[in-house]
């Protein structure tokens, strides 16, 4: 076994050369027309990767062929099989072939430049990868992938140039099963005009339906704060020159009717003591049972937004169930706060656990 | 007169206009601004943070 550094390890279990003696170039005068190798292992941060029956064709003139008969992946992952030519050139290495899999249902195509040299560039294209409950599924390709999505179905189609951009991911009808519970259709498209940070030239769309609200208020774990009903939402984003995801009057509906319930006794503390208006909305929130739902999110995610929520619909041990209008404007760091509101909610945990320690 | 028999049984049958009265349901409208400042809340999490991190009282 070699190691290459930066984590890269191969192994190569048995070589089998079949030489064909080139009388001309004299350079070129013993090198073999065809290697083959029976099985190359690369590891790489833990994952292992096994290529099987790989076969590189070198002709007098012209590229290099190479391919690979069969890649494994970590367990669990769909085969493939790849094919490419390699050719030398000024700048570096130039590049191209296809991977896919047996059946067909993931062909990534690739053309590269310059690879080795100065300014390395690699063209990644997929074919559409249509993914089905009984076919393929995105932890079949990427097996930590698996503990987040199940069940997922639609179809993805990727286009990326490394190592800087463009990239383009469409999204076409994708349905899917997460901790949050089934989602979808989503649609829509994501352009990057550079990869790394992200960042897009316009605003994007992308457009997810059928959400739970109820997994969705619960994973910010605000106590006494609950929900019901499922809602559909217009995601319009952009990723600014510094890689900040900047939401652009994102729309969040409800479907139907649902509930919003706050249970604590008083508002909360930022909150308290502003006066009847907020005391009669607490008082709504108890149980409140909506006929609409309708919210705008703008502003940075990791910084302050603006939302501007409506609701429409009665408490029915207010008022007997009269009608209510609730129109909340709302400026806070919403994440951050809902993250620091975790952190600050482990703290009692925290302090127990070292005082255990403390006390050993 | 045959004209008059025939009409007779149809305008019994239109539907009689009823007058009801009803208190308008408009809504009660509740508008809030809300602004919340984080400086505080992140203010507090890092004393405390400097706090769980002195030796002196966990043992470091």
């Amino acid at each position: 076994m070699r190691r290459l550094g930066r984590g890269w390890c191969v192994a190569i279990s048995t070589v089998a050369f079949v030489a064909i003696l080139q009388p001309e170039p004299a350079s070129a005068a013993w090198l073999p027309e065809t290697i083959r190798v029976a099985r190359v292992a690369l590891t790489y941060a833990g994952q292992r990767v096994t290529m099987q029956r790989v076969e590189f064709a070198v002709p007098a003139e012209g590229p290099v062929a190479i391919s690979v008969e069969r890649i494994e992946g970590p367990a669990g992952t769909v085969p493939l099989w790849a094919s490419a030519r390699l050719a030398a050139a000024a700048t570096g290495w130039a590049l191209n072939g296809v991977m896919a899999s047996g059946p067909g249902d993931l062909v990534l195509r690739f053309e590269g430049s310059g690879l080795g040299g100065d300014d390395p560039r690699l063209q990644l294209r997929s074919e559409p990868v249509r993914f089905a409950p009984d076919g393929l599924q995105p932890g079949r390709l990427w097996p930590p992938v698996a503990a987040y999505v199940q069940d997922v179905r639609g179809t993805l189609r990727l286009e990326l140039t490394w190592p800087d951009g463009p990239a383009r991911l469409d999204v076409e009808a994708v349905h899917l099963t997460s901790d949050y519970g089934p989602l979808g259709p989503v649609d829509g498209r994501i352009t990057l005009d550079r990869l790394w940070p992200p960042r897009t030239a316009e605003p994007q769309l992308l457009r997810v339906e059928g959400m739970r609200l109820a997994p969705l208020v619960d994973g910010f774990e605000i106590a006494d704060l609950g929900a019901e009903g499922t809602i559909d939402a217009d995601l319009r984003f952009s990723f600014t020159e510094d890689g900040r995801l900047y939401l652009d009057d994102t729309v969040i509906r409800a479907r139907g009717p649902g509930v919003l319930r706050y249970g604590a006794d008083r508002p909360p503390g930022v909150l308290a003591g502003q006066g009847q208006g907020v005391d009669l909305l607490f008082t709504a929130l108890a149980d409140f049972r909506y006929e609409s739902l309708h919210a705008t999110l703008t502003g940075y995610l990791d910084d302050e937004m603006t939302v501007q929520l409506q609701l429409r619909g009665a408490n029915p041990e207010l008022y007997e169930g009269y009608p209510i209008e609730l129109n909340v404007n709302l400026e806070a760091p919403i994440l951050p706060l809902a993250l620091a509101g975790r952190d600050v909610m482990a703290l009692p945990e925290a302090v127990r656990r070292l005082l255990e320690q403390e006390r050993r | 007169m045959l004209a008059l028999l025939v009409a007779l049984p149809v305008a019994a049958c239109q539907p009689t206009a009823r007058v009801q009265l009803e208190a308008p349901k408009e809504p009660i409208v509740i508008n809030l601004n809300v602004r919340i400042e984080q400086d505080v809340r992140v203010r507090v999490e890092r004393e405390l943070e400097d706090l769980l991190a002195d030796p002196e009282l966990f043992g470091g």
